[in-house]
């Protein structure tokens, strides 16, 4: 329940004591709302449920612990198994069961909270379930991989999770501060999942075991970078969250200590956006591209149909390889380089398989 | 639905840079280099560039000989130079009025820097084309770590070397074999150099020079016993059960240029590989000659006598009459031209007027130098033919004969009905 000793304590609200309320302006009114939302104080059910996400000490956290280690290694494995078969579904269905969550969000709250301890606890759990998961990884591909996956073919569903771009931090803010919101309210713990799915956290993990396995340094980096910055934004909008709905410490101490403790988040995650900002250049570079090659095969012969497309752009440079299906006799394919060049502006290699297409159709009576 | 593919493999590079000039003009120029040598000859015009202002395209084609026949006859997209392999090409621009002469400035350049035998002047007094980068056709690269490995040693004779494809495929067979050679020849509608050069240089070795010039000016048939011979010998050392990593179908499918990759495996799927000398810039990055990959020149006959080389040279020509134009001809026949590439590797000329210690890198060294011992050097044979027969029959009828489409008695009997309906000169 709310305590409304706690109010005084935070200071005026928008009338001073004994004094006529006063004229705010519309930004003002936003301000006094937000701080009457934020000033609420959590119920002893939503502080029970942030309290209970990881047991303190004791048999209790041994048995914890077990259970969480059992539950990484199953979804360790099937986000693994799922990963080398390229299927999606399968790897949704390790998300579900990955238990990461909920110490990723216990360590956001012992932040928001000051609590040292607890956070410590958290982020040593983390820690335990990033090792195992990775090993368990490694160990599949070690046992399954290399006769299954050709590491320069990797499947799509590992090759997803290798290059992470600010799309990626965008969806792991959003969900964090979904998970900051759901997990002190039992009643919503029906959404969970979806948090649980929309930033996966174990298959990164296990993507890093398979491609450290298959000795893909760069992919391995890759995947770890998006687990993360999945770890780094769930904290720090789980946080947020926490701490817009209640979750603070008491003491004035403890709030200044919250601030230096989110500024530190906020910093990780920064850190973080630094190579997926290059990534979503590399992307975007690359999205520029596909779209100056597609204007340059129409522009180059408009009868032919693009059937596969691989456009790579780096170093000022654009890589193509090109399948297109076309009726007539191939028009020079230095003509499609140039048309490239001309929307591209950089230097192109271009490789193109051009397939004719022609149907026969007999009938003899 | 029945569906009938025909597929076509095209591979084209583009390369520009510098800021346009102010009239906007773009020098456009064509040749037949592409990724690495692409990047290398367009390294080699951002002096030009930053010196005079003006943008130059170059654009690299696998179909070079094709498309450059296409962009001439259409007589709208001819380049404004263009960089030809085969002298057979040239010939046949100048008779067809194509080409423009050097302007004084190129031919002066020219001599200035090039030995007179160098210098081609038409009876007219006119000179069409200037010589750029040369190659060496007559290597065989492998591995001397591999070598020393197995106990290898390098052949001296055609024969040893026969007796070592022997030895190579029996100390190999169980566990991982190594088959003798790496063979590719998938190069568009140029398919089939690759194996051209591989017989030119048997039948330089096993005829010797004068029937290989014989042969090479349409005097002396396919038909010949000397010819066939040298196709025989092919089949037999390169072509025969287990001689190249992947077989037959990766002799038709692999790209040429990615013919060497086995070479360089962890486990080399190969010995040995015949290419030339520009086959260095296909390499695995970082692949230093000397240390990791090595070559020696395909033996003679005779242990005694030096083997001789068959060599190949581009050729630069002219195409369109224009100030800009004649200014980057010049450019490029001066050592200025090509000295980014000379200094980065890949590239040997016969510039006469520069240091060869400074200029050209430690491997390319090594080639000016089987060019100054006293072997017998003859210019690449099928460049030297018509080039409807050397760069397009010839190509298309050996890769029908090596894939089994055709017998050699079909191969050899389409070639010499071509000679003989071909126009005579």
């Amino acid at each position: 329940m709310p305590d409304p000793s706690d109010q005084t304590e935070e200071g005026p609200v928008p009338t001073a004591a004994g004094d006529a309320p006063r004229r705010l302006t519309p930004l003002g009114s936003i301000a006094v709302w937000i701080r009457d939302a934020v000033q609420r104080e959590p119920s002893s059910d939503e502080h029970d449920a942030i309290e209970e996400l990881i047991p303190q000490g004791g048999p209790e956290f041994t048995e914890y612990v077990v259970r969480f280690s059992l539950l990484i290694v199953l979804s360790a494995s099937i986000a693994a198994f799922g990963l080398l078969a390229d299927s999606a579904a399968v790897v949704i269905g390790a998300m579900l069961v990955a238990p990461l969550m909920t110490p990723i969000t216990a360590a956001a709250a012992a932040t928001v909270t000051a609590r040292n301890e607890r956070l410590w606890r958290a982020l040593a759990v983390v820690a335990w379930g990033t090792v195992l998961a990775v090993a368990v990884g490694w160990l599949i591909a070690l046992i399954a991989g290399g006769s299954v996956v050709d590491p320069r073919e990797l499947p799509g569903e590992v090759r997803a999770r290798t290059f992470p771009t600010l799309l990626d931090l965008g969806v792991a803010v959003a969900a964090g501060a979904a998970a900051g919101y759901i997990l002190p309210r039992r009643s919503t713990s029906g959404a969970l999942p979806g948090v649980g799915i929309a930033v996966a956290l174990v298959p990164p993990l296990a993507t890093v075991g398979i491609t450290a396995q298959l000795g893909l340094g760069t992919d391995s980096r890759n995947a770890f970078l998006l687990f993360l910055t999945n770890l780094a934004a769930i904290i720090f909008s789980a946080g947020v969250a926490l701490a817009l709905t209640g979750f603070r410490p008491k003491q004035f101490r403890g709030r200044r200590a919250l601030r230096t403790r989110m500024v530190i988040t906020l910093v990780t995650v920064a850190v973080v956006a630094i190579p997926l900002t290059f990534h979503t250049r590399t992307t975007l570079e690359d999205l520029r591209l596909r779209r100056a090659v597609t204007d340059a095969v129409s522009a180059w012969d408009n009868e032919v149909r693009i059937v596969e497309l691989t456009a790579d752009a780096y170093d000022n440079r654009a890589s193509v390889e090109l399948l297109v299906v076309g009726r007539g006799e191939p028009r020079p394919a230095w003509q499609l380089a140039e048309e490239i060049q001309d929307r591209f502006d950089a230097a192109v290699d271009l490789r193109l398989l051009y397939q004719r297409d022609e149907l026969y159709s007999v009938s003899v009576r | 639905m029945k569906r009938a593919l025909l597929v076509i493999t095209c591979l084209a590079v583009v390369s520009c840079g510098g800021a346009p000039s102010s009239d906007g003009r773009v020098i456009e120029v064509f040749g037949p280099y592409r990724n690495v040598e692409a990047d290398n000859f367009a390294a080699s015009l951002r002096q030009f560039e930053d010196d005079t202002g003006l943008r130059v395209r170059y654009t690299g084609s696998a179909d070079f000989v094709k498309d450059l026949k296409q962009r001439v006859e259409s007589g709208i997209s001819a380049p404004d130079i263009a960089i030809v392999p085969q002298p057979g090409v040239v010939d046949e621009l100048v008779a067809a009025d194509q080409l423009v002469p050097l302007d004084d400035t190129s031919v002066q350049t020219l001599r200035d820097n090039y030995p007179a035998d160098l210098v081609q002047q038409r009876a007219n007094g006119d000179v069409f084309s200037a010589p750029s980068r040369e190659s060496i056709k007559s290597l065989v690269w492998y591995r001397p770590s591999v070598f020393e490995e197995h106990g290898w040693t390098v052949p001296m004779t055609l024969d040893e070397l026969s007796t070592l494809v022997e030895q190579i495929q029996r100390d190999t067979g169980d566990g991982d074999p190594i088959a003798p050679w790496c063979f590719a020849m998938e190069s568009g509608s140029a398919t089939g150099w690759a194996a051209t050069d591989w017989v030119e240089d048997l039948v330089l070795r096993q005829a010797g020079p004068e029937v290989y010039d014989e042969w090479a000016a349409g005097e002396r048939g396919f038909d010949d016993p000397a010819i066939r011979e040298a196709l025989t010998t092919f089949n037999e050392l390169v072509l025969g059960q287990g001689r190249t990593a992947g077989g037959l179908r990766n002799i038709l499918q692999t790209e040429v240029t990615r013919a060497s990759a086995p070479l360089f495996g962890d486990t080399p799927g190969c010995a040995m590989y015949k290419q030339a000398s520009f086959a260095e810039s296909w390499f695995p990055d970082g692949t230093v000659v000397g240390t990791d990959v090595d070559f020696f020149v395909l033996p003679g006959t005779d242990a005694n006598t030096l083997a001789p080389l068959v060599a190949g040279g581009d050729s630069l020509v002219q195409f369109s009459d224009d100030a800009n134009v004649n200014r980057l001809m010049t450019y490029l026949i001066s050592p200025e031209g090509s000295r980014v590439w000379a200094g980065r590797g890949g590239f040997y000329s016969g510039l006469t007027t520069v240091d060869l210690d400074t200029y050209y890198t430690d491997t390319d060294r090594r080639f000016a130098e089987l060019f100054r011992d006293k072997r017998d050097v003859r210019f690449d044979a099928s460049d030297l033919m018509p080039s409807d027969i050397g760069s397009g029959l010839l190509w298309r009828e050996i890769t029908a004969w090596i894939s089994g489409t055709t017998t050699l008695d079909e191969f050899v009997a389409t070639m010499d009905a071509a000679y003989a309906d071909a126009p005579a000169g």
